[in-house]
């Protein structure tokens, strides 16, 4: 995903996407710092990194929070093996709760420090770790009677440990009440996990000596431990479009866009509710199923079924389509999916499936998933990462009013289509009909006129140019030459 | 570095008493320990060859100023420790004769040297 490329070798962090956004994976005996308040992940993070080393890469895992009995029944759940990883536990241990005494004489820096200091340096120099992981580093802030004593410490510790050949994570639980600044400056880089609308992130604050993935990435934790899904971000554009035509397959309606639409654009099917707009985009995927070329269908609105019946009503064979592997439908439910994990899927089953035509149904179920974030960066970033890969994108958009005053998107996104093919319902002598025009078509030129377009139990029916007729963009078209001879026809 | 000199200590906590002890052999200083006025009051008159006495008088009753008055009798030198930064304990325990009055939690750096020099003094 990113161009650039480093020399050094870098030590996975064995979570899946997060590589990635490190262009590679973290820089070799360096310490650095995993950011974010309780449950954001940050253990779970750390059980990745330590089991992702190769040839039984040892790794130490020093634990001040949690115990290590608690670790390991956690990372067994998640199915981590943790036969390489060995623990220093510094937890609190029970008897300190029972202990009926605590001392006060010295201060707990004063009567910890050394035995610590000396079980870390004896288990490091008895395990020689590669990876070496400390939940949470916060703790050993009582182990200092200053905050520059404690800034000290920690560095020397890390020095330490990377000097003795270990990558280090740790944890810091950063807050407004105990701020952290001092961890962040002596780390060679910083990820921070984030929690925000019921929504989980992971972003590089810094990262030494190596180039990363700026922004927020998704991030979710399931059964399996944590998941990082990169955004998208298109590469420089280097999409080769306009040579290859994607034909409709309907004579009129080719006609109207002097030939079909190019491979590697983006086009804009808009429309009220009902009236054709997903079934003009199957069309397409029809032709294309006919020459042995795949097509994915998302679907934010409608379940599979529903759009494989009414396609099979309208004479387009989704069912065969679908046996043959040429088509795919995807039911998405929003709130499932954060559009970074939606842009992913969409990424790695286009690559899969080798599609040609990826259709989006529709523009606001697709906002839906967004939650409040901005619905043109990410469609267009999804989108010109498609077309980058030479695939043709289908946009399916829905707009409010059903006749009348005219728009062609609600949202905003005309600018990112290479075409804009709308349908409206029009009035006309008293019956509810239909019209098809195109407004927009970067690559070729394009019928001015609006054709009629119907739904037949044959198929998509596209009429001849409607060139008599006037004000069909109000939705209440009238005989062009003397509308007032015909008004009462 | 061994110093004949035995230090007799006082503190209701029995942790901290370790801990002082553990630190003062350390230092190669023998202690002795109690946790009771009674026993303390005992010790002040049967041991021998007490350089120096630590009263930690938190957990005490007023009595510990009576036996800070016995240790200015015996001309033994004694470092009263004090939980909190109080000025009337202060007060009181130079009053009853002690070298110094030290705030927990205590330095161990400045405490030696403290000791060492007291111990030395004499």
């Amino acid at each position: 995903m990113l161009a650039e490329t480093s020399s050094i070798t870098r030590v996975q962090t064995g979570v899946s996407g997060l590589d990635e956004i490190l262009s590679g994976g973290l820089v070799p005996e360096r310490a650095y710092m995993v950011r974010g308040g309780p449950g954001s992940g940050k253990t779970t993070l750390g059980l990745h990194f330590l089991t992702a080393g190769i040839d039984a890469e040892r790794a130490l895992f020093i634990n001040l929070g949690e115990s290590e009995k608690q670790l390991r029944q956690s990372a067994e759940l998640l199915g981590f093996d943790l036969a390489n990883v060995v623990f220093l536990d510094l937890s609190p241990s029970p008897e300190f709760f029972s202990e009926v005494e605590s001392y006060d004489v010295f201060s707990p820096a004063d009567v910890e420090r050394e035995p610590i200091t000396r079980e870390i340096t004896s288990k490091v120099s008895e395990i020689k770790p590669r990876r070496v992981f400390i939940d949470t580093v916060t703790h050993l802030r009582y182990l200092s009677t200053d905050a520059q004593q404690f800034r000290k410490q920690i560095h020397s510790l890390l020095r330490y440990l990377t000097t003795s050949g270990a990558t280090v994570l740790y944890t810091s639980e950063g807050s407004a009440d105990e701020p952290d600044d001092d961890l962040q400056y002596m780390s060679d880089g910083i990820l921070q996990l984030e929690r925000a609308n019921q929504r989980r992130y992971v972003e590089i604050a810094k990262f030494r000596a190596s180039s990363f993935f700026a922004g927020q990435h998704a991030l979710i934790l399931t059964g399996e431990g944590m998941q990082v899904f990169p955004r998208i971000l298109p590469e420089a554009n280097k999409a080769i479009i306009g040579d290859v035509i994607v034909a409709s397959g309907i004579p009129e309606l080719d006609k109207l866009l002097h030939g079909g639409l190019e491979r590697g654009t983006i086009t804009i099917i808009s429309g009220p509710s009902g009236v054709g707009k997903t079934t003009l985009g199957l069309q397409f995927m029809k032709e294309a199923a006919g020459r042995g070329e795949h097509s994915l269908i998302y679907t934010f609105e409608e379940g599979v079924e529903t759009i494989t019946r009414r396609a099979e009503n309208v004479h387009i064979p989704v069912k065969a389509m679908l046996t043959r592997g040429t088509l795919a439908i995807t039911a998405v439910e929003p709130l499932h999916f954060t559009p970074d994990e939606f842009a992913h899927r969409v990424r790695s089953d286009a690559q899969q499936m080798d599609a040609e035509i990826i259709m989006i149904d529709s523009v606001s179920g697709y906002s839906v998933a967004l939650q409040g974030e901005d619905l043109v960066t990410h469609l267009h970033s999804l989108c010109k990462y498609l077309q980058n890969r030479g695939i043709t994108v289908i946009l399916i958009n829905e707009v409010q009013d059903i006749v009348g005053h005219f728009q062609v998107t609600d949202v905003g996104i005309s600018y990112m289509a290479d075409t804009i093919i709308f349908l409206r319902y029009i009035e006309l002598r008293g019956q509810l009909r239909r019209a098809i025009g195109v407004l927009k078509k970067r690559l070729s030129d394009f019928e001015k006129t609006l054709r009629e377009y119907r739904i037949t139990t044959y198929g998509i029916r596209v009429g001849k140019p409607l060139s008599e007729l006037r004000g069909i963009l109000t939705g209440f078209p009238q005989w062009g030459k003397d509308a007032s001879d015909n008004h009462d026809e | 570095m061994s110093n004949p000199k035995k230090i007799l200590m006082i503190d209701a906590n029995t942790r901290n008493l370790e801990l002082l002890a553990e630190f003062l052999s350390k230092q190669g200083f023998h202690s002795i320990r109690t946790t009771s006025v009674e026993e303390f009051n005992k010790l002040i008159t049967n041991t021998d060859g007490i350089g120096l006495a630590m009263i930690d008088i938190s957990g005490f009753s007023r009595d510990i100023w009576l036996a800070c008055e016995q240790l200015t009798e015996r001309d033994i030198p004694f470092i009263v420790v004090s939980p909190k930064q109080v000025a009337t304990i202060r007060e009181e325990g130079r009053a009853h004769g002690a070298k110094e009055v030290l705030t927990k939690p205590l330095v161990a750096k400045d405490l030696l040297s403290l000791i060492q020099s007291m111990v030395g003094e004499r």
